[in-house]
């Protein structure tokens, strides 16, 4: 093990229920603010590798470290409470409570996770991703652009040490996307957090230290 | 933020949804609580002024109208019925008869009867003067605590009466002799507090000047302090009867009354047994309404929150991967169902009660009887406590669909 390594998966494997198919994932080793990009068309298991790396799928076999912790192992209640703390997710879909402002979406965030309600916090990461006017607005009524901004926000707001995004520009102009993927590298090196993006567009090929294309490689059998 | 602001902050965000659901339990609610009320009320008006009477003795006519007049002074009464005929009842020496209580009935003063009667009147509401002093002539008058203060009468002031008990100045005995006030009763929380006490020689007067308008009225002739068995070729509208230990002789008295007498005798709690068993029916319809209303509103909330879900897979999947485990969107679906149910039956109690400040407003204004709409009954709390049990109830089906709510599924768009 390298020891700046946070981020380790290990033979990870993954079969869906009533299936005879099973995903093999590449063996990742991420460092404390190290970006990895995992590029692949549609249906390679983009989505399926990221939900493993989340935690939100239980993997068929092998391991998923995160600072020395295998949370692949962790279940119920405590896998959750690990993911709230430790892993900021920013989905393909910005999904928000819809009931709650901008504000109140980030304090829930900490509240899920188990971590006391910090208004100043709160405010601060907002003001990192520009979106200080924003608070008291209700995510509905943004622009798809600020909503992007808002999931990453959220995804920052309990210091995680794993950042993981799905699709994250695939929506966006290419001004927009380049500002996004600066984004999510910038906040996540200010954390010390690894980052780790599943996209299929090439266009984020260059801001990334590590990149894994799917498309060269075979993770099903 | 925690789960009970979040639950609520989601019920406010779909008011018309929610709303629907809350008015459907208000109703259920409103209606099964009001009906509570009203029972509570009357059975407390009731049984207050029941004052151990054991038998209303007056003229035929429909019972319930006889004991209403004479007890509870809230309708006209069934005629006069000769003096010489009740003597009987009115013998203190009488071996079944503990107390026997003349009325003269038919005057009142600004829509508030004027009772003739005897000073043991007194005795049977527990009912002694606050002010001033018993009367000790004709036309004196002792007010009960809530006319004296209505009316704003004081002791000294003098009125003079109306027949009936409409408020209406044609009906006014402009040629009778005035009443004077002489003593105010403390209140009793009874009848007494709601009318005027005069010896029935008042209204013998007041009659005897309105029959013979040409003759001289003379308050002479009549003795207040004498026994009113002195009296011959007078009239009284009832009597109110406490018999002697057991009630038995009243059964039997009762009954040789109604067969053999031109009078009519009344047991008051076998007629408010009647009274209620009629009353009782009407309630049970409106009890089941109200149960029927409740079943909708259950329906209302599993249709609210279960038609939701499919809107909010992507936010309840959101709060599964922010670390919220299955048990918090279960309970957080739970609550929303609870936060509904309970929200809509505190508006249908506070509904209820407003119903029972106009339905007292009402009995206030034409029955001088005060219902009080700020009582609250132990049994309101179990409609709360059951609102609880009704809006988890209608909640578990969600709630469970919710808690097994397809992360990955959901997040990767499928």
């Amino acid at each position: 093990m390298y020891i700046y390594d946070v981020l380790i998966t290990q033979d990870l494997t993954y079969r869906y229920p009533d299936s005879s198919t099973t995903f093999r994932f590449p063996d990742l080793r991420v460092d404390r603010a190290g970006t990895l990009l995992l590029l692949g068309p549609s249906g390679a298991g983009k989505s399926t590798w990221l939900h493993l790396l989340a935690g939100v799928l239980s993997p068929s076999g092998g391991r998923t470290e995160l600072d020395g912790v295998d949370y692949a192992a962790l279940r119920g209640s405590k896998l959750d409470r690990f993911r709230g703390r430790n892993i900021g997710l920013v989905f393909q879909r910005p999904y928000f409570l819809e009931a709650l402002t901008v504000l109140e979406n980030l304090a829930i965030a900490r509240r899920t996770a188990g971590l006391p309600p910090d208004r100043e916090l709160l405010q601060s990461t907002l003001h990192l991703l520009g979106m200080d006017d924003y608070a008291d607005r209700h995510p509905g009524r943004l622009s798809v652009g600020e909503q992007q901004r808002v999931t990453i926000a959220r995804a920052l707001v309990n210091r995680p040490q794993l950042i993981l995004a799905d699709e994250p520009t695939s929506a966006l102009d290419n001004r927009n996307a380049a500002r996004v993927s600066a984004l999510l590298r910038e906040r996540a090196s200010e954390l010390g957090a690894a980052l780790v993006v599943v996209t299929h567009d090439e266009r984020l090929r260059g801001d990334f230290r590590q990149v894994v294309d799917l498309a060269q490689q075979s993770i099903h059998n | 933020m925690s789960l009970f602001s979040l639950a609520w902050r989601n019920l406010l965000y779909r008011p018309w949804s929610t709303l629907l659901s809350v008015i459907l339990a208000a109703l259920g609610a409103g209606l099964i609580s009001i009906i509570l009320l009203l029972n509570w009320q009357l059975e407390q008006q009731f049984d207050r002024n029941l004052a151990g009477i054991d038998l209303v003795v007056g003229a035929k006519g429909s019972p319930l109208q006889l004991m209403m007049s004479s007890m509870y002074h809230i309708s006209s009464p069934t005629g006069n019925v000769p003096l010489d005929a009740v003597k009987p009842f009115l013998n203190p020496a009488h071996p079944y008869i503990e107390l026997g209580v003349p009325l003269s009935l038919g005057d009142s003063y600004r829509g508030r009867r004027i009772v003739g009667t005897r000073p043991r009147f007194l005795e049977l509401y527990s009912a002694t003067l606050a002010e001033g002093e018993m009367w000790s002539e004709v036309m004196d008058v002792v007010a009960g605590a809530t006319v004296a203060r209505e009316l704003n009468l004081e002791v000294g002031d003098t009125f003079q009466s109306s027949h009936g008990l409409i408020e209406d100045d044609d009906l006014t005995h402009r040629e009778a002799p005035s009443f004077r006030i002489t003593g105010i009763l403390a209140p009793s929380g009874t009848v007494a507090d709601l009318i005027l006490l005069t010896p029935n020689e008042s209204l013998w007067a007041v009659h005897d000047t309105h029959d013979h308008a040409a003759e001289d009225h003379q308050k002479s002739h009549y003795d207040v302090n004498a026994p009113l068995t002195d009296y011959t070729d007078e009239s009284i509208t009832s009597v109110l009867l406490r018999f002697r230990g057991t009630s038995v002789a009243g059964l039997n008295m009762q009954r040789s009354i109604n067969e053999n007498t031109e009078l009519q005798a009344v047991t008051p709690s076998i007629q408010l047994a009647e009274l209620y068993a009629t009353v009782g029916q009407g309630e049970q319809i409106l009890r089941q309404l109200g149960y029927v209303v409740v079943g909708v509103s259950i329906l209302s909330i599993f249709i609210g929150l279960y038609s939701s879900l499919d809107r909010r897979r992507g936010e309840l999947a959101l709060l599964r991967s922010l670390g919220a485990g299955p048990g918090k969107l279960f309970g957080l679906l739970l609550l929303e169902g609870t936060l509904t149910a309970v929200a809509g039956a505190l508006l249908g109690l506070a509904l209820s009660h407003l119903g029972l400040a106009l339905i007292a407003r009402y009995f206030s204004e034409n029955y001088r009887y005060d219902f009080r709409a700020l009582v609250f009954l132990p049994e309101e709390a179990w409609i709360l406590l059951a609102a609880v049990v009704v809006g988890a109830l209608a909640s578990l089906v969600p709630a469970r669909r919710a808690a097994r709510t397809d992360v990955h599924q959901t997040l990767a768009g499928r």
